[in-house]
């Protein structure tokens, strides 16, 4: 049963926001997308800070939003908790009392508030912290002092926003094991604003794609790692996607691409139709000269950046992503600005 | 070079003689103070009831000034109406007059024959000569200081704080109380206090308004009083005490209030 509903458009900057989206109880959803992308104003819609224009926001069959009828709940009578991207932890509070807050604002009883908030402390691991101030503590330890703020409370609504972002190499194994433990929770719905695949994977049941303020691909994210429809969410998952319309001329089949006509195995999909080409990094090969061979997808292109990943290579092209040794980025001598020809076999491209 | 070393001169010789002009009365007045006849005046029930007064009527011009101040402070910084950038010019204006003017001013409003004055007086309240209206006369000057540091005060409070007490369902009062608040205390403290140190020391706009009664002779008074009587050590020592009692509020206010990094720590 779907706990949160939302359907809605909701202007923000520059940005028109269109956004559908639903999250079940127990389930964790993530939204990704690249910077600028909306993400976090989804998460501020759905917490009644940004008014939305048309539309509707339903949690457990409440209307906190509802365009038609002119219908907003204010924020502090949502039963929600976010933690912030910026964490917004409360300066002139200590850790306790951060994390009371929000029982406190439900008017719960101080003895109740205090065995709870110990509860939290010792399972956020954060115990001898309790009388200290948020600037006193790492960023690490702030992040899980927001986030116990934010859980503390039983919210059905749970909202993160970036939760490992900030977090230095050493804190994130600790903050990843903590948030797994609380979305593990089978009790409420959890919305997760990441940029990281990593955690899309490891947190979330599902991933919904955010582009250009629009919500988009939604799906577990091996359905989207398999087939991603959106440049963003194929190199979400680390692989080339290039669209454009499917034509037919004997032999062979063609696509019109950004890049200059992309020659592909025949998909046996209706000429004319809008298509995804989607192949991986190591079927992109790389040459300083237009190569002697039969590949009719050459394409010449300029470096834009160049990656170590584990013991291979990515290569930034731009429209395009290589994968290659680091020998071959050696003997071709790759970095920025290098004039290449990328080359990709019709073979290698799956067409959807 | 040789002209530049003697414009230095000249400078550091006004600095010198500015500061002096600053210094020399305070010096005076500390000089001039018979040590001898200090607790003679002190003793005198006119002197106690003077002080008594001023304390009455600064603190009742504090309220005055904090029951309608510090929401006219909120208005300006959270407000948004037609006529916000030149409300905030004019309430400068008291500050900046002569008190005497001030005093003129309520009169034209609250006088007798005054705007409301009159209206007030059609109902049998007459506010000259009594010691609410010096309270109204303090709280005219003294005003404006509480208003201007309030109002950087709630501008100062993180509004994305604010954002983070009500996604824990705090309800607007109680994230004001335990958010906004707290925040800005500091700065309204800093402009409560220089709205009572002015107050307590006004003279122009109470002599002028309340006028020279036994319900409206504050120490500021009475030392003019005790002046123009003759060679009277009261009012020396009556300006000393105010001294001490502005310095130490003004030291109170730059230890502990204004918001520089140790008060908002």
């Amino acid at each position: 049963m779907n706990v949160l509903e939302a359907d809605f458009t909701a202007p923000r900057g520059d940005l028109v926001l269109e956004a559908s989206l639903t999250v079940q109880r127990g389930e964790t959803v993530a939204l990704v997308g690249p910077n600028g992308a909306g993400k976090s104003s989804i998460l501020h819609v759905l917490t009644g800070l940004v008014p939305i224009s048309s539309g509707s926001v339903m949690m457990d069959s409440v209307f906190w939003d509802d365009a038609p009828k002119d219908v907003h709940i204010p924020t502090h009578r949502r039963d929600l908790a976010v933690l912030f991207q910026d964490l917004r932890l409360f300066p002139h509070l200590n850790v306790r009392d951060n994390i009371a807050f929000g029982l406190r604002a439900r008017g719960r009883l101080e003895q109740d508030i205090s065995s709870q908030v110990d509860e939290v402390l010792e399972r956020f691991e954060l115990i001898s912290k309790g009388r200290s101030r948020p600037k006193e503590l790492s960023g690490g330890e702030q992040q899980l002092v927001a986030l116990a703020r934010a859980v503390v409370c039983r919210p059905s609504l749970l909202l993160l926003d970036e939760p490992t972002a900030s977090l230095d190499n050493s804190m994130r194994p600790k903050v990843r094991r903590i948030l797994r433990d609380v979305l593990a929770d089978q009790s409420r719905a959890n919305l997760i604003v990441t940029h990281e695949p990593v955690d899309a994977l490891n947190l979330a049941d599902r991933v919904i794609v955010v582009e250009g303020g629009r919500s988009g691909e939604n799906g577990p994210i091996e359905e989207i790692a398999r087939r991603p429809h959106s440049r963003y969410a194929a190199s979400f998952v680390g692989l080339n996607l290039l669209r454009g319309q499917l034509s037919l001329a004997g032999d062979h089949a063609e696509v019109k691409t950004e890049l200059g006509p992309l020659y592909v195995a025949d998909p046996a999909i209706d000429e004319g139709s809008e298509v995804a080409c989607v192949f991986h990094p190591n079927a992109v090969t790389l040459g300083i000269g237009p190569p002697a061979s039969s590949a009719r997808n050459v394409f010449p292109l300029e470096v834009v950046a160049v990656y170590a990943m584990g013991g291979r290579v990515r290569i930034d092209l731009g429209s395009l992503t290589a994968e290659v040794t680091p020998s071959a980025v050696d003997e071709l001598g790759l970095r920025a600005g290098t004039q290449v020809w990328a080359s990709v076999k019709a073979t290698q491209i799956e067409v959807y | 070079m040789r002209r530049g070393r003697t414009l230095g001169r000249f400078a550091t010789a006004a600095a010198v003689v500015g500061a002096t002009f600053l210094v020399f009365p305070l010096l005076g007045l500390l000089l001039d103070a018979p040590l001898s006849s200090t607790v003679d005046v002190i003793a005198r029930s006119s002197t106690r009831s003077a002080l008594g007064l001023s304390l009455i009527v600064s603190f009742g011009a504090l309220a005055i000034a904090s029951v309608f101040g510090l929401p006219l402070a909120w208005a300006l910084a959270r407000g948004s109406f037609a006529g916000r950038f030149l409300l905030r010019m004019l309430v400068l204006i008291p500050m900046i007059i002569p008190p005497v003017v001030a005093g003129v001013g309520l009169l034209a409003a609250f006088g007798p024959e005054g705007l409301v004055g009159g209206a007030l007086d059609a109902i049998g309240i007459t506010l000259p000569s009594t010691t609410f209206a010096a309270c109204l006369a303090s709280a005219f000057v003294g005003m404006p200081f509480l208003v201007i540091a309030a109002e950087a005060g709630f501008r100062s409070v993180d509004r994305d704080l604010e954002d983070a007490a009500s996604s824990l369902g705090a309800s607007p009062p109680a994230t004001f109380r335990r958010v906004t608040w707290p925040s800005a205390a500091p700065f309204v403290a800093a402009g409560a206090t220089l709205c009572w140190v002015r107050a307590i020391g006004e003279f122009g706009a109470t002599v002028t308004f309340a006028g020279d009664t036994d319900a409206t002779r504050t120490a500021s008074l009475s030392i003019y009083a005790l002046l123009r009587a003759g060679n009277d050590p009261g009012a020396t020592v009556l300006s000393l005490i105010m001294l001490v009692v502005t310095v130490t509020s003004l030291l109170f206010v730059r230890t502990y209030l204004w918001p520089d990094e140790r008060a908002r720590s």
